[in-house]
């Protein structure tokens, strides 16, 4: 049997005598994308930050790797913990190059070889080397998170935490850096913790969602069960209120985990679909549909997933 | 302005060792207020109700006037450069204090975090993240306290400190415009090139900033250092309050001295400042020698009770309490009495046959008088006179200098004096004899304390040779070629000793 990477065990946390984190228990698996999500105040970034620290438990076990946190140095269980903030957060005096190269200047990797890495790490997140001199101030804020990101990566952790780190940015860069996310999961198959108030965010990224209220985990379970067997009523009500509100928010996926694609086909009509990928929206499939009878769903290495026509997608949006 | 110009190139030389003394003072005052102050605001920035106590602290310092804290320092730390580069501390601490706290807490709690999570270390938060996100406030109340510390430290001066304030000091003592701008611009100056040498630094590596810093502490410390103890020598300290009169005097008393014993080093400090200072720099051996008043000795120095009539007996009452509170050693005065004085022109005095104050009661009718505000007011001045002398004339208040103008013109021709000052002698005017004992009695002798007495018998006596000597006449004409003639005090004063057989060619 696998050991999870990270366990709660019987974990509270008080603030000033009020109780926040009430008896949580949870495992998280080595290679997990793992989303934690919920309203504010339902305890979600406290536990994350219990994890690497940041906030002390008041009482229970946190253990990383088998090994309970208490018994590292906060230095060697940080540099085992990538941490990615929704501030984002750079140091504003340093260079990109030099936010990068934080840890690996601390764990006095030769200067060479983090150079090497800088480079590769920026073009694996779509900036090219010219931003390495660039200073902080003067990047957008999708650009900055880039940076965020890989400055997380850099010291080439087994886990990163990732406290909702998009929710500050526009839909566009949201969108964009949420696929960055999976293929760079995908590609490093690190684990990841992360946190966000967003039930699309979570249902996209999540291989496992736990749901979080008043300090206390509902339901832990994939997000096609969660959708289809919420464990109460909360839960479900979490999920109605916040799917399907806007058209721009439904993802081509939740239309197929929704039971609405058509199977493969191979006739003319197919060969000449336009393709869309799954992480796109809904209103990307109906502009599509405007001008073709069928369109092709791919993933993302371009690999044909389904279709989808006129007839299955008025189905869908009739069930909403 | 040619007057300017002629009084800058007279003084380059004291200029360039002005500016070298108020550099060096500002320096090690700016580097100490630093060398403290961010240290303690970095530690303090985790107790913000200590933080608070230290910023009301060192507010509290700050409004205490610069003369009072030099004054207040005076009984601990003496006279000097020392006392000097503290005052200048105590004011530099509340900005450089105040910006690196406010640097330092005002950064986003999020980047905090982000160093945390990244596993930096407590110092290497404070040196890659922290400080230098607080440095800019922090270099820019570095800067507010260097612009501070360099008008401040003018004031330096009045406790024999050097540095520019002597040039402002002077220049208000002698009634010379020149001298005070000359002072005044080149603090500015400095002001303005070390507010750019502070930018410069701020675009340098911080590493290269250490070094240049190291290499002036370093190259300044030994300076320092090497002048103290050279300093250790036996030496004969001869310091001499603002103005021209003391400077000659301290001449005269270094070359009386070195005439006899030439081995002796004697040092002089002229314009080293005010009666109370030179007194505890006497008392704490900062100094050997200055001249005093028999006057002020008792009137300042031991707050005598009773002022005896004569000239002799002021004296003896004054060396004595001097000797018992002090044991101070008091030598012989000079002849020449420093009080006010009632001056007319000599034409005017010769016209009258007037001689003493009493014998204005004959041209009573004639009189236009013009005096300083000072002395109209004073119990002991114009009141006094008038009640005693029974005379009674027409009196226009004016400005020191203005009324020897005056009289000069012939719109007045009656003033109130000092007995030595040098335009009685530039504008051709007689004193009249105060033959009732109004005015108080101010000789000049040289004062030290028993235990240089006693160890330097042969200094004693050479300086006893002036007891007796020096005319108000004699000192008049001297103050006048040093004031208006702008001769050296130290040519001057030998000319006066070798003339009178004093000492030798």
């Amino acid at each position: 049997m696998v050991e999870p990477l990270i366990e709660f065990k019987n974990v509270f946390k008080k603030f000033d005598g009020k109780p926040v984190i009430k008896d949580l228990n949870l495992r998280i698996m080595p290679g997990e994308l793992f989303v934690l999500v919920g309203s504010s105040g339902s305890g979600k970034t406290t536990t994350l930050k219990m994890i690497n620290r940041l906030l002390e438990k008041s009482s229970g076990t946190i253990t990383v790797a088998g090994r309970p946190v208490d018994d590292y140095s906060l230095t060697d269980l940080r540099w085992k913990i990538g941490y990615v903030l929704q501030q984002i957060a750079l140091f504003p005096t340093m260079t990109v190059a030099k936010n990068v190269s934080v840890v690996p200047d601390m764990q006095h990797v030769a200067s060479r070889q983090v150079h090497a890495m800088v480079d590769n790490l920026l073009t694996e997140v779509g900036l090219d080397k010219g931003f390495r001199n660039r200073m902080p101030g003067e990047l957008s804020g999708g650009q900055q998170q880039r940076v965020g990101i890989i400055r997380a990566l850099a010291g080439k952790p087994p886990i990163i935490l990732m406290d909702e780190p998009f929710s500050a940015l526009d839909p566009l860069a949201r969108e964009s850096l949420q696929k960055l996310i999976l293929k760079l999961h995908t590609k490093y198959q690190n684990t990841i913790v992360f946190v966000t108030h967003d039930m699309d965010e979570a249902l996209k990224l999540g291989d496992r969602i736990g749901i979080m209220k008043n300090g206390r985990l509902l339901q832990v379970d994939t997000p096609k069960d969660i959708t289809n067997n919420p464990a109460n009523k909360f839960v479900a009500d979490f999920f109605s209120h916040n799917r399907y509100s806007d058209l721009n928010k439904i993802l081509v996926n939740q239309v197929i985990e929704a039971g609405f694609m058509v199977a493969r086909r191979s006739d003319d009509q197919a060969r000449s679909a336009p393709s869309i990928e799954q992480m796109s929206n809904l209103k990307e499939v109906l502009r599509l549909l405007a001008s073709a009878p069928l369109v092709r769903i791919i993933d993302g290495s371009g690999k044909t997933v389904g279709y989808f026509d006129n007839e299955s997608i008025i189905r869908f949006l009739s069930t909403i | 302005m040619p007057d300017f110009v002629q009084t800058f190139m007279d003084r380059k030389a004291a200029l360039v060792q002005a500016l070298g003394q108020h550099l060096a003072i500002s320096f090690w005052a700016l580097l100490i207020a630093v060398v403290i102050a961010i240290p303690v605001a970095i530690w303090v920035r985790r107790y913000p109700k200590v933080a608070q106590v230290i910023l009301q602290l060192t507010g509290v310092l700050q409004t205490i006037p610069s003369l009072a804290l030099l004054g207040l320092l005076i009984p601990f730390a003496g006279i000097g450069t020392v006392p000097a580069i503290i005052a200048l501390v105590v004011y530099a601490l509340l900005p450089i204090f105040q910006n690196t706290y406010v640097g330092l807490t005002e950064i986003d709690p999020s980047t905090e975090e982000a160093a945390d999570a990244m596993g930096m270390s407590r110092s290497r938060k404070l040196f890659r993240v922290e400080l230098p996100m607080a440095m800019p406030i922090i270099i820019s109340g570095i800067r507010t306290s260097m612009v501070l510390i360099i008008g401040t430290a003018t004031l330096a001066a009045l406790i024999g400190a050097g540095g520019l304030g002597n040039f402002i000091l002077l220049g208000i003592d002698r009634n010379n415009t020149s001298l005070i701008l000359i002072g005044a611009i080149s603090a500015a100056l400095l002001a303005i090139v070390m507010s750019y040498f502070i930018t410069i630094l701020q675009k340098m590596k911080f590493r290269n900033v250490v070094i240049l810093i190291g290499t002036i502490v370093v190259i300044g410390g030994s300076f320092a250092g090497y002048t103290a103890v050279s300093q250790l020598n036996q030496k004969v300290v001869i310091a001499g309050k603002l103005g021209a009169e003391p400077e000659i005097l301290i001449n005269m008393y270094k070359d009386l001295i070195t005439a006899k014993d030439p081995r002796l080093d004697v040092e002089l400090k002229p314009n080293f400042g005010k009666t109370s200072f030179l007194f505890s720099a006497l008392k704490s051996n900062q100094i050997n020698i200055y001249p005093e008043f028999t006057g002020t000795v008792l009137e300042t120095l031991t707050h005598s009770s009773v002022t005896p009539k004569t000239p002799a007996a002021i004296y003896r009452l004054g060396k004595q309490q001097l000797a018992q509170q002090d044991h101070m050693a008091y030598l012989k005065p000079m002849a020449y009495n420093n009080t006010y004085g009632i001056a007319v022109k000599e034409s005017f005095a010769q016209r009258y046959h007037l001689k003493t104050i009493e014998d204005l009661q004959q041209v009573q009718g004639k009189l236009k008088a013009g005096m300083s505000m000072e002395f109209m007011d004073r119990k002991d001045g114009l009141k006094l006179v008038e009640r005693r002398y029974h005379i009674k004339f027409p009196v226009k208040g004016m400005e020191p200098e203005l009324r020897y103008r005056a009289i000069h013109d012939n719109q007045i021709n009656l003033i109130d004096c000092y007995s030595t000052d040098s335009e009685l002698r530039q504008y051709h005017l007689t004193v009249l004899q105060d033959n009732k004992h109004v005015f108080p009695i101010y000789q000049g002798a040289p004062l030290m304390t028993q235990d240089f007495a006693k160890k330097h018998p042969q200094a004693v006596s050479s300086l006893n040779k002036l007891a007796g000597k020096i005319s108000e006449r004699q000192i008049q004409q001297m103050n006048y070629e040093v004031n208006v003639l702008d001769q050296s005090p130290a040519s001057v004063a030998r000319h006066y000793l070798v003339q009178h057989h004093l000492i030798k060619e």
